[in-house]
């Protein structure tokens, strides 16, 4: 299934099916995920703890398991700064740390674990930059230096000579910022980069992250699970269940009129500042819980939890991933039914 | 609105920590988790206490349980004075008073079944002699959480995190207690799961009549469950009012910038908002006078030399700020 | 636990090393302390690992020999819990100035190696099997208590602890109902350890002449008077070295399994 989108595609995940094998049974991770982004571009990924969109992310960077227990199908096309077009998954791995940083980068939502807690920032964003740069160590000092300058952060060169459990959490995500776009890299993957943040803090890393788009026209794959951050930020939105796309389309369309009821049940159970109901009325909650990857519910694995299911309809085949309007896609048998 | 005195009356609440350096763990200064916190909370109303990192909201809580100690200030549960109750008259407090923890995983020993874990409060307070005898208790709680019965001798780790935090929920209220600390018991759950879990504990105010402290970073929650919020910041509380009217109007900076922080989930109202610039101060060394004016647009001279009382502007509202022409 | 190869080979060591010294009246086809004129003989059909130096079996004092030990070795590694665990529970939950008293002390003994604190305390009060079982057990109890003090406290920082206070729980009831079976793994676990670490160190005194006085069966002892026998027969020293190996290996392989 492909999106139409106003440039060449930065990145063309085609038909991305991951799946694990695991003592319990056969984990399936991720299933027959397609989507495309183009430059400029952000490209959210929401869905909850099984949804997959973790997992979507790291294949991307190729980050997942190489061991016989990981099985993965599908393509992962990224343009390269050189114009040349490789298929991420099927790239040697001296070939995908080169892409990896350079063309594309990641960043986390709890930069403690993704910085090393022994070395200085300063010695991990020189390494960084020098592992696909051929600078002097100087040069790249200067250049950790201008970048978190550019990034807001207040005396650069107390933050280079710190170490990570110096800093607050707000300048640690910068610091994991400033080492992803060290290279410039066209896409960034943000994989809950503001969750474990205030809200004040987080406020300011998107309002961060959306200047140096403007500036770079940099792409980005926002992975999150908070569709309020979602609205700030992005331009097109996937929403992902029990590893499945489930819809998909303009932020401004999908929030406006979701046809998906996960979506909309997602949409209705969230608190709202902006629509204060008198204290005392419900949250519009979704019963039960997400289902265990290795006990996956037939035919919409949605259904059990779903206020529209209907016997014989939503428990037969799984519903297949259709255009409901230009540019949307659903996955739902009652779409058309549905208010 | 009230009609009674206040079941809990917080005045000049303080609490200090030690920091300790070296090899001779000298103490090198003091962490200000909770400075001069005065607040109100009447039967049966839940107060919503917000507030970021460092704001010492999750310390105000162990506070009012006595889970820990103040430095100074002094706490008042039913008109009696908590730090001058007997061991005897502290066991009876704790069948008032309960508390839910925000990590539904660490809350639960993952050795004991659930019905074991719920019926604990029971058994140590001495209100049921063995565990057989509060089996029928513990379906009755459980059912009130929406958890079958056919939960009741599986392990914590055979539950889901919604569900565990149900059971929690469960065990506070074994002992049938008029007031309960909820700390964060949403925020480690999935976005489905919060709205299951905030349901819960609105519905379980209006059913049991409880009073509640509502501790969250989520003003948005907040708004929604309770009847007033006091907003923390580094420790103090920057104003105090009912929900609605402070979420529709703020009269304090720090409530602005933390309410224009927050994103709606609406597209089309995207639009560049004022931000709250910098970090927040260390809580080792807070800034003199106003904790917040290091980041507030409207600092003046005099808001560097003077801590701001928390006074009363309105019926009902209270801020601790100079000026009254901000924000 | 059952799947696990370490804990199954260990276990299966340990209850047959401990069905010989139960059975060993049944099993062992001479007395022990009975010597004959065949002295120094090599295995034979009628003395499967031939005889010592006063012509006793070497068999029937290998598998009496294996009560000895495991006396000796059990006995060192309960008094060492049994002091050790308290000790280590109530410092490390309670903190404050028991703790202050206790983790010097701790510190103390782990600094110095075993064999030679045995060694010196051996010779001052003499050997004997209590004393043994009591030096030993006294030279392991502060390792125990410094694990199960570790242990107290990462648990006694967990919610759940935090949650029992809030129910009104007095700390006899947190100890005996959350934090004991939290570290009961551990205990059994470390016990078994301590059981082949006070094996080993009981051989090694008797094998410097400080063990269990003769003419009693045991292994380092026999170790050490095979010395001067080995071009003889040299099962007097094998076997029960060897012996002494694999039961100290059952002990570990089984505790570290559990752990």
């Amino acid at each position: 299934m492909q999106q139409a989108t106003p440039s060449p595609p930065l990145l063309d995940v085609d038909a991305l099916t991951v799946r694990y094998r695991a003592r319990a049974g056969l984990v399936h991770a991720v299933s027959d995920v397609s989507f495309q982004l183009g430059q400029g571009e952000t490209l959210a990924i929401v869905g909850e703890s099984g949804s997959g969109k973790s997992t979507t992310g790291l294949a991307i960077m190729g980050l997942l398991p190489t061991d016989r227990r990981t099985i993965v199908h599908g393509a992962i096309r990224l343009t390269s700064k050189s114009g040349s077009i490789n298929d991420v998954l099927r790239l040697p791995d001296r070939e995908r740390r080169r892409v990896r940083g350079n063309d594309v980068a990641m960043i986390f939502q709890d930069p403690m674990s993704s910085l090393n807690p022994i070395y200085s920032i300063g010695s991990q964003i020189v390494e960084a930059v020098r592992q696909h740069r051929h600078v002097a160590r100087r040069e790249a000092v200067a250049d950790a230096l201008r970048l978190l300058a550019e990034l807001g952060v207040p005396s650069p060169d107390r933050i280079l000579a710190s170490y990570p459990h110096q800093l607050s959490g707000g300048m640690r995500q910068r610091v994991m910022i400033a080492i992803a776009l060290s290279c410039r890299p066209r896409a960034l993957i943000a994989d809950e980069p503001t969750t474990a943040l205030d809200v004040t803090i987080q406020a300011q890393i998107l309002a961060l992250l959306k200047r140096v788009q403007r500036e770079t026209a940099m792409a980005v794959v926002f992975i999150t699970h908070n569709l309020s951050v979602v609205a700030e930020v992005a331009d097109r939105i996937v929403v992902m269940y029990a590893g499945r796309i489930v819809e998909a389309g303009p932020v401004r369309d999908v929030f406006k009129s979701p046809r998906m009821p996960y979506t909309l049940s997602l949409l209705r159970s969230l608190p709202r500042l902006d629509h204060l109901r008198r204290s005392g009325d419900p949250l519009e909650a979704i019963p039960g819980n997400v289902p265990s990857p290795l006990a996956l519910p037939p035919g919409c694995t949605f259904h059990p939890r779903c206020p529209h299911q209907i016997a014989g309809i939503c428990d037969g085949p799984m519903p297949r991933l259709e255009p409901c309007a230009p540019n949307r896609l659903v996955r739902c048998a009652r779409w058309r039914e549905i208010d | 609105m009230p009609t009674s005195s206040p079941l809990l009356e917080v005045r000049n609440l303080c609490k200090r920590f030690e920091v300790r350096r070296g090899g001779l763990r000298r103490i090198a200064g003091h962490v200000h988790a909770v400075e001069g916190a005065s607040f109100t909370i009447d039967r049966k109303e839940v107060l919503g206490l917000a507030g970021e990192s460092g704001s010492g909201k999750s310390t105000v809580g162990r506070l009012l349980l006595r889970l820990i100690e103040p430095t100074s200030g002094q706490i008042r549960f039913d008109g009696n004075d908590l730090s001058q109750l007997s061991a005897a008259e502290l066991r009876r407090f704790r069948r008032r008073a309960q508390i839910v923890f925000q990590d539904p995983y660490g809350s639960l020993d993952p050795r004991m079944t659930v019905a074991e874990a719920v019926s604990e409060p029971l058994i140590v307070q001495h209100l049921v002699a063995s565990q057989r005898l509060a089996r029928d208790r513990v379906a009755e709680l459980l059912a009130l959480v929406a958890i079958g019965p056919e939960y009741m001798d599986r392990r914590p780790g055979e539950l889901s995190g919604g569900q565990r935090q149900r059971v929690c929920i469960a065990r506070a209220l074994s002992v049938k207690p008029e007031f309960i600390v909820a700390d964060e018991p949403a925020s480690a759950l999935d976005a489905s799961i919060q709205a299951q879990v905030i349901n819960l504990l609105a519905n379980l105010k209006t059913r049991l009549g409880l009073a509640m402290l509502f501790i969250s970073h989520d003003i948005a929650v907040m708004a929604h469950l309770c009847d007033r919020i006091a907003i923390l910041y580094l420790g103090r509380i920057m104003e105090i009012g009912p929900s609605f009217e402070l979420v529709c109007r703020p009269k304090h900076p720090y409530t602005a910038a933390l309410l224009s922080a927050v994103p709606n989930p609406d597209p089309e109202q995207r639009r560049e908002r004022p931000l709250l610039e910098g970090e927040v101060p260390s809580p080792v060394n807070p800034p003199s006078g106003c904790v917040f004016r290091t980041r507030c647009r409207f600092a003046i001279a005099a808001c560097a030399s003077t801590v701001p009382p928390l006074r009363q502007i309105d019926q009902d509202r209270f801020k601790a700020c100079l000026r009254d022409d901000v924000p | 636990m059952m799947r696990n190869w370490r804990f199954l080979a260990g276990a299966s060591i340990v209850v047959a090393v401990m069905a010989v010294a139960g059975l060993a009246p049944v099993l062992a086809p001479y007395e022990p302390n009975k010597s004959s004129v065949l002295l120094l003989q090599t295995p034979s059909a009628t003395h499967w690992l031939g005889t010592d130096e006063l012509g006793r079996d070497v068999l029937s004092r290998l598998i009496y020999g294996a009560r000895t030990s495991l006396v000796i070795g059990i006995g060192a590694a309960l008094v060492a819990v049994l002091i050790g665990a308290p000790i280590g529970l109530v410092g490390g939950y309670f903190r404050g100035r028991i703790d202050l008293m206790i983790v010097p002390v701790i510190d103390l003994f782990v600094a110095m190696p075993a064999l030679l604190l045995a060694l010196i305390i051996t010779v001052m009060v003499g050997p004997s099997h209590q004393n043994l079982i009591l030096v030993l057990g006294f030279v392991m109890w502060p390792t125990m208590a410094r694990l199960v003090r570790g242990q107290a406290l990462a648990i006694r920082e967990a919610t759940y602890i935090e949650a029992a206070v809030a129910a009104g729980g007095t700390s006899a009831w947190i100890i005996r109902r959350h934090v004991w079976p939290n570290i009961m793994r551990i205990v059994a676990a470390q016990f078994a350890i301590a059981v082949s670490l006070a094996t080993i160190t009981a051989t090694s005194l008797s094998f410097l002449g400080l063990g269990i006085p003769p003419p009693i069966p045991d292994w380092g002892g026999m170790v050490r008077s095979g010395f001067d026998y080995l071009a003889l027969n040299p099962a007097m020293s094998l076997a029960p070295g060897a012996a002494t190996t694999i039961t100290v290996l059952g002990f570990y392989l089984g505790g570290s399994a559990v752990e």
